[in-house]
């Protein structure tokens, strides 16, 4: 359009830009649908297939096996014993999801200042450290002969540790390696909402004479619930997940299978054992657990929220 | 803000709508409306929240596109044209300064890209160069030209969206409560600045406010609009004088009609139109209202007097130098027969 | 609020600070105790006394003479990088069409993408490995890449919300000023975004550097690794040598954390906008 002035200027005449304005939200949009179709959503649908054919990875498929996989999933104890496992790693992780976390973000709060912004970034620290050289440091330390940790408990007069051989300690210590960083990431989130918290009802509790205890109880604690409900709902789904890289490098699984979960038997099936049709069950199971669940939750926060 | 005499004019354009409605979903913000713009009017578009008149700036510009209907500038239907092809500037009401430009690079935006679009015809560097001199002398704006708008303040935002918006000469131009974002003392001048701007450029200038005091001072041609259509719309002074409708008669002035109950409809009366009787005064033919004085409001050359009557009120504004009612005395006052506006019971207009 | 003014002081300074310092150590101390047994001979090692007497470096000297370090560094940097800037072109192209290109399909595709985060990816590896087996990339950057970018969803669903978050003034101005779909994104959206981008590509980067099971099944060849599998590999390799294996850890380590050290403040900033989602 150009800038002439005078009576012969007008509007544009001719057809507007409205040919490919229809086509144009869509290639906008096909990096995004490329990468969840292929990368995301095509595997899941080839997962559910692979659950019902009997195919390894190395000859072509052989055919529709129906529920065979599934059968053989169920029959076999290791499974039952990944599933337990990883209910006791949610319920293991759940408190340092909340708890913990609350605690110390809390006491940060409390004194905000120089102090505080440095301890808040050492806590906050373990999210960054590569997950590897944690789980290989406390290897090396957790050595039953030469470790620091049998050193040091050996000043207590305790008697040294097959800490990870011994599969009454195996699991402890797989979830203690992991809380680190579980209650680091959700100590940041409990700060968030704490800064958000408005002040003034503090005051106001402070000023009809509160105690601190009772301010924490009766102020703070219940706009905090929301948090921690999504935080422990989190912690329950996705526990066996945050443990897998420390039980891949430190425990494999064992001793006798005691620090194994659900996600670590998908990938043991598929990748050591080439059973890619039971993997794949496993692997569907564990979508459907999932699928109820959001339905579930849905369907909860859909009953809770007034309209 | 003050305007200079510039150089270049430029056009304007006659616009209309014909039989338009935009809805939204289920609501119907505009109901196959008729209106006239006339070219190089400054159209007000005044009515309550809710009334659709933002709706027809969002119409007119292009932003939106009609569900039915046309609209047409200088008889060329342009309902199928994007808002960058209409020839039109809007002033926001947020101004919608780009932030990480400065006022200068505000300004030449659309140029810019016209330049970039067209690169044989299109503004060369130089004279968007000039253009943007010329508007930015016009609208006091030299100083500022590198700042960017989070170092303006509110009035200095504002003239820079006007620059904006006029740099290029539109034909139409859009302004969405210019005035709103003001303080007082601010809109005064702000509107005296705006009278000028339009004297000036020659486009089309439509504003939307809500203010009808505002609308009643500024607009060459007045529109009230009432739940998504034109309730009537004329200069301001046959708005004011002859209102189509209650609706109109009460929106349009201030203090607002007062209204009498009547057997068919309403007697409709302006408080600046009545005056109060003394107590040996006889009332001529007219309207004759009768009261107890509530409150009195004093606005420095006029007393505003609520009255209270039947469990109705009314206000009379009552000039200097008459004798001040005190609140709880009866007080009659009568409005003359041509003063007064009929209405009926649908709220329509009777009488001449 | 100053101190003396804060409402809540449950806890004496001697407690809390003790406390906060025991959990502040507690949390750093496996990559900490790494770095102080990196610099000890090897006969020292499990020496509890943090620092030698004889501190050395010839653990690091073995590492990387032995171990491609930079190599694998370089493959992770190459990694993270290209997740970052590949996850960043999909969600605010993605974003932008989302949020102002009105169209039906807007509500179903935000359900996907969210539903997409909750998919655990050890429901996926098998088809994903097979895959990127198919496409030839074992081993490749493309590889370790491209599979990765479909766990945009998180980048995707915070560039939503920023979007959103913007007037439509803005860009009604942009359109009216004869601005085009794609101008008004560059010219308007994209300056707005500038603070979220490079939030979100913090994010990404973090978290691919320290992934470990997808370049375990896609790059187990250790030239063409990262460096957490390369870890893994050279414990596999020289089994007893901790040392030399904890001086690895530390170089692993250490490029993040140095990092965060000095942009904590940008970095927890990042991770705190998504947890708000």
């Amino acid at each position: 359009m150009t800038l002439l002035t005078g009576p012969s200027r007008g509007v544009r005449q001719g057809a507007p830009r409205r040919v490919s304005s229809a086509l144009r939200p869509w290639l906008y949009l096909s990096p995004l649908l490329l990468a969840l179709g292929v990368w995301i959503y095509g595997p899941a649908l080839f997962t559910l297939g692979l659950s019902v054919l009997d195919w390894n990875l190395t000859t072509p498929p052989t055919g529709f096996v129906g529920a065979d996989n599934f059968a053989r999933l169920f029959r076999s104890a290791d499974f039952w014993q990944a599933l337990g496992q990883t209910l006791l790693y949610a319920v293991a992780l759940l408190p340092f999801s909340t708890v913990v976390p609350l605690l110390l973000a809390i006491m940060l709060w409390q004194r905000p200042g120089r102090a505080s912004t440095v301890y808040r970034s050492l806590l906050f620290l373990p999210v960054m450290m590569a997950p590897v050289a944690v789980a290989v440091s406390w290897k090396f330390m957790l050595n039953p002969l030469l470790g620091l940790a049998n050193e040091v408990v050996g000043w207590f007069g305790i008697p040294p540790v097959n800490w990870l051989g011994d599969p009454s300690t195996a699991l402890l210590v797989i979830v203690a390696v992991t809380a680190a960083k579980v209650t680091a990431f959700n100590m940041l989130l409990y700060s968030a909402a704490l800064s958000g918290l408005d002040r003034r009802t503090i005051e106001a509790a402070r000023l009809e004479g509160a105690s601190s205890w009772e301010i924490t109880r009766f102020v703070v604690a219940p706009q905090l619930v929301g948090t921690t409900v999504l935080l422990g709902t989190l912690s329950l789904v996705l526990a066996g997940q945050w443990v897998f890289t420390n039980v891949t490098v430190l425990t494999q699984g064992g001793p006798d299978g005691v620090t194994d979960n659900i996600y670590y038997r998908i990938y043991t099936l598929g990748f050591e054992f080439f059973e890619t049709g039971t993997a794949s069950a496993a692997a569907v199971i564990v979508l459907l657990v999932f699928a109820v669940a959001g339905i579930g939750w849905r369907l909860v926060r859909r009953s809770h929220v007034p309209r | 803000m003050t305007i200079t005499a510039s150089t270049t004019r430029a056009g304007s354009a006659d616009l209309r709508l014909d039989s338009l409605t935009k809805s939204y979903g289920g609501t119907v913000a505009l109901d196959a409306i008729d209106l006239h713009i006339p070219a190089g009017s400054l159209t007000v578009v005044v009515g309550p929240s809710g009334c659709g008149k933002s709706t027809i700036l969002r119409v007119l510009s292009g932003l939106e596109a009609a569900t039915s209907g046309d609209v047409y500038f200088d008889d060329v239907a342009v309902t199928t044209h994007a808002a960058g092809d209409r020839d039109v500037a809007m002033v926001f009401q947020d101004y919608a300064l780009y932030p990480h430009m400065s006022v200068e690079q505000n300004i030449s935006f659309r140029m810019r890209l016209q330049a970039r679009h067209d690169r044989r015809s299109g503004p060369s560097r130089d004279k968007i160069a000039r253009q943007v001199q010329d508007v930015a002398g016009l609208l006091g704006l030299d100083a500022l030209l590198k700042r960017k708008p989070a170092q303006l303040s509110g009035g200095q935002r504002q003239r820079v969206a006007l620059a904006r918006a006029i740099v290029h000469r539109p034909q139409v131009l859009l302004l969405d409560e210019p005035l709103s974002a003001l303080d007082a003392q601010l809109r005064a001048a702000a509107r005296a600045e705006l009278l000028r701007l339009h004297r000036e450029i020659e486009s089309t200038m439509v504003l939307v406010t809500h203010d009808q005091h505002e609308a009643l001072s500024m607009a060459t041609h007045l529109v009230v609009m009432d739940n998504g259509r034109v309730a009537q719309s004329g200069t301001a002074e046959e708005l004011f004088r002859r209102p189509g409708s209650e609706f109109v008669a009460a929106f349009v002035g201030s203090p607002a009609m007062n209204f009498t109950a009547r057997p068919h409809g309403r007697i409709g009366w302006r408080a600046t139109d009545a005056r109060i009787l003394g107590d040996a005064d006889t009332p001529g033919p007219g309207l004759l209202v009768e009261g107890v004085v509530d409150v009195i409001e004093f606005t420095g050359d006029s007393r505003h007097v609520l009255c209270r009557a039947d469990g109705s009120t009314f206000t009379i504004v009552q000039r200097d130098g008459e004798s001040v009612p005190r609140s709880g005395d009866v007080v009659r006052a009568e409005i003359p027969q041509h003063q007064l506006h009929h209405f009926d019971e649908n709220g329509n207009r009777t009488n001449d | 609020m100053s101190r003396a003014n804060h409402p809540m002081r449950r806890f004496g300074p001697v407690l809390w600070h003790t406390t906060l310092t025991l959990v502040a150590v507690a949390m750093v101390f496996p990559v900490l105790w790494a770095l102080l047994t990196s610099f000890k001979p090897a006969n020292d090692i499990y020496s509890v006394t943090p620092f030698s007497a004889e501190p050395t470096l010839d653990n690091y000297v073995r590492v990387l003479a032995d171990w491609p370090v930079l190599t694998l560094l370089g493959n992770t940097f190459v990694m993270a990088a290209g997740v970052a800037v590949g996850q960043i072109l999909i969600a605010v192209l993605g974003a932008y069409a989302l949020v102002h290109f009105s169209q039906r399909a807007r509500g179903p595709i935000l359900v996907l993408v969210t539903i997409s985060l909750a998919i655990p990816p050890q429901a996926l590896i098998i088809p994903q490995f097979l895959m990127t087996a198919r496409l030839g990339w074992l081993n490749t950057d493309a590889g370790l890449i491209v599979p990765q970018l479909g766990t945009c969803a998180l980048a995707v669903l915070l560039l939503v919300q920023h979007v959103e978050a913007m007037p439509r003034s803005l860009t009604n101005a942009a359109r009216l000023d004869g601005a085009r779909p794609f101008e008004v994104l560059w010219h308007i959206v994209l300056p707005a975004l500038r603070p979220a981008i490079s939030a979100v590509a913090i994010l990404v980067f973090i978290t691919t550097w320290n992934e470990y099971l997808w370049p375990l099944l896609v790059a187990p060849k250790p030239e063409d690794t990262t460096v957490q599998i390369g870890l893994t590999q050279f414990q596999t390799a020289e089994g007893n040598d901790f040392g030399g294996l904890l001086a690895a850890a530390t170089l692993t380590s250490i490029p993040i954390v140095v990092v965060y050290l000095f942009a904590s403040r940008r970095i927890t900033d990042a991770f705190l906008q998504s947890g708000i989602k």
